[in-house]
């Protein structure tokens, strides 16, 4: 039942991030070769790059969420004995998963506010579009750290 | 309450839950107890909108993934050696140099050891380099470079630490020039180490020869005109670094893929996929730990902090002194983007207080997280390179330690001769 929904999460990721880098190399490049060499340029060109890295970020961050491959501290888990390490990695799972949906729950409620006043990013686009990265990236992140504390992930030593 | 889910949070972070979870739990405990609205979070990681100079930041981890996928390492190997092979310990010193750019390009995250090592240990110890040497040179020179544009780390700092607003005012490009005697410190030191070590024509000497030069310098006449655009660009002020970012990362794709073709179109997508899930981790944190220095500027916790540190040490030297001994330590412990992004926020304003420039503090700081990469016992390179060639962690620990000695004196060097990192800026 959760595997093709898995999947397609995994694809709309994967998508998101080739797309928005392939957007963010091709616009910056534009931007440069046009401003340097005939003093023009896209108008909202810096902004939309400027918002692709806030996609990036939550992208890819959704995608480290896959097998818990964020940056850490690490400094107790090397010192836990094998047959704890199972709990160890439940409470931490648990842990972030918690933490992940309360930061969907207030950036959620962020965006809404910027919905209901109508507040442009730039030229005409909503800055709720822009913004909407947060509130989704946090529930996935939510969701795959709940995944992760009912069937912890294989640990993968150092 | 308050106190029971500090010791929650710290002892999450223990267990090794992920950076943002903690610093986003720190940050929302503390604005909880300010009684500011918690959306203030989002309102704050949105801020990486308004960051123009975080665009580099995925471009240059892209273009290095690029490179580390291709065979640059080999051709820059093959460069360096044909230069300066018929110098006394030649091949030694292609090491340094080599692994210093290669790590200002690619980020220190290890790749410098896989990609590098794997090619100049087996050299070194064919041109009669002892294993020990060897192997301890391989492991240290993953961190050399750390210094030089646009080396990651060095980036963030310049992120965080205008965050703070504290202490003189400096541009991120005072920043890349501060880097660059330094990292140039380090090497002169590393080279005479190694000079000394082999005295007396321990080891043979390659003549020059200017048929290998030429056909080196062929083979890596694309990648060749790179460093000039990057460096040329970024120290000339002809290019922002991130449109210095933008330039590589369209260069470097070209080169690799339709000149060189050694990453098929059909891969790009995947090298892409891998490089954004290590930058996607890294501005989450960094997101994060923008609304968490908030707090502790809001709640005047570096300015406790100073006021501490001054009762008990008077001058900015033994201050420095602390911090060095504090910072190998953490450099051991903590990876250099959590060091970053909790250490700077309290200690710069303490170090502004004393006096120290922002742009020296910087420096000071990635120089320590630069030998903590390889300081025993759980320094990051150690556990690459012992993975890497298959070598007992022990084994490492004493072949690293005279290199460690060696950088140990250039950071004395850089930590109490400013000069060194400021000579060059108004």
């Amino acid at each position: 039942m959760i595997d093709p929904l898995v999947r397609l999460l995994r694809f709309i990721e994967d998508s998101i991030l080739v797309s928005s880098l392939t957007v963010m190399i091709g616009l910056a490049a534009y931007q440069v070769i046009a401003r340097n060499f005939f003093d023009t340029g896209i108008l909202w060109g810096d902004s939309v790059v400027r918002v692709l890295v806030l996609w990036i970020t939550f992208a890819g961050a959704t995608v480290a969420s896959r097998n818990d491959e964020h940056i850490r501290m690490d400094l107790l888990a090397r010192y836990v004995k094998p047959s704890s390490q199972v709990l160890l990695v439940r409470f931490r799972c648990l842990f972030t998963a918690l933490l992940a949906a309360t930061f969907t729950w207030f950036s959620l409620e962020f965006v809404l506010l910027d919905y209901e006043d109508g507040v442009k990013a730039f030229g005409d686009v909503p800055a709720w579009i822009c913004e909407a990265v947060m509130p989704v990236g946090g529930a996935v992140i939510a969701f795959r750290y709940l995944l992760h504390t009912f069937f912890p992930p294989a640990q993968v030593s150092e | 309450m308050t106190f029971a889910a500090l010791a929650l949070i710290i002892a999450a972070a223990l267990a090794g839950a992920p950076l943002f979870a903690v610093l986003m739990a720190g940050a929302m405990l503390g604005f909880y107890s300010a009684e500011i609205p918690l959306s203030v979070i989002a309102i704050e990681v949105y801020r990486i909108v308004d960051t123009p100079l975080l665009v580099a930041l995925p471009l240059f981890t892209y273009s290095g993934y690029v490179l580390a996928e291709a065979k640059t390492s080999e051709r820059l190997v093959n460069l360096v050696q044909s230069l300066f092979g018929s110098l006394p310990s030649g091949l030694a010193m292609v090491g340094f140099v080599a692994c210093a750019l290669f790590t200002a390009l690619t980020g220190a995250s290890g790749v410098t050891i896989v990609a590098l090592g794997a090619l100049l240990l087996p050299a070194l110890k064919q041109a009669g380099y002892s294993d020990k040497f060897s192997l301890g040179l391989v492991t240290t020179s993953g961190s050399l470079g750390l210094l030089l544009v646009p080396s990651v780390p060095l980036i963030l700092y310049g992120i965080v630490a205008q965050q703070l607003e504290v202490g003189e005012p400096f541009t991120i490009t005072d920043l890349f020039i501060a880097g660059v005697m330094p990292l140039m410190l380090m090497l002169s030191l590393l080279v005479i180490w190694t000079l000394w070590h082999h005295r007396g024509g321990k080891i043979p000497r390659i003549p020059f020869s200017g048929a290998t030069f030429w056909s080196a310098l062929k083979a890596a006449r694309w990648e060749l005109p790179l460093p000039f655009v990057v460096l040329g660009g970024i120290y000339s002020g002809f290019l922002a670094i991130s449109e210095a970012a933008a330039v590589t990362a369209v260069y470097v794709t070209l080169v690799e893929v339709v000149l060189y073709r050694e990453i098929p179109l059909k891969k790009l997508p995947e090298v892409m996929i891998e490089s954004m899930v290590m930058v996607g981790g890294i501005l989450l944190v960094l997101g994060v730990a923008l609304a968490f220095t908030n707090y502790l500027v809001d709640a005047e916790i570096p300015q406790a902090l100073f006021e501490f540190m001054q009762t008990h040490v008077q001058s900015a030297l033994g201050f420095l002194l602390l911090l060095n001994m504090l910072l190998l330590v953490l450099g051991a412990m903590l990876d250099i983007f959590s060091a970053l992004v909790i250490v700077v926020p309290l200690i710069l304003p303490v170090a502004a207080g004393y006096g120290i420039h922002p742009v020296h503090l910087g420096i000071v700081f990635l120089a320590n997280m630069q030998i903590g990469y390889f300081t025993p016992p759980v320094g990051m390179n150690l556990f690459i390179a012992s993975y890497r060639f298959k070598k007992p962690l022990l084994e490492l620990y004493s072949a690293c330690l005279p290199f460690m000695l060696v950088l140990l004196v250039a950071l004395l060097l850089i930590t109490y001769v400013p000069w060194f990192s400021l000579a060059f800026i108004d």
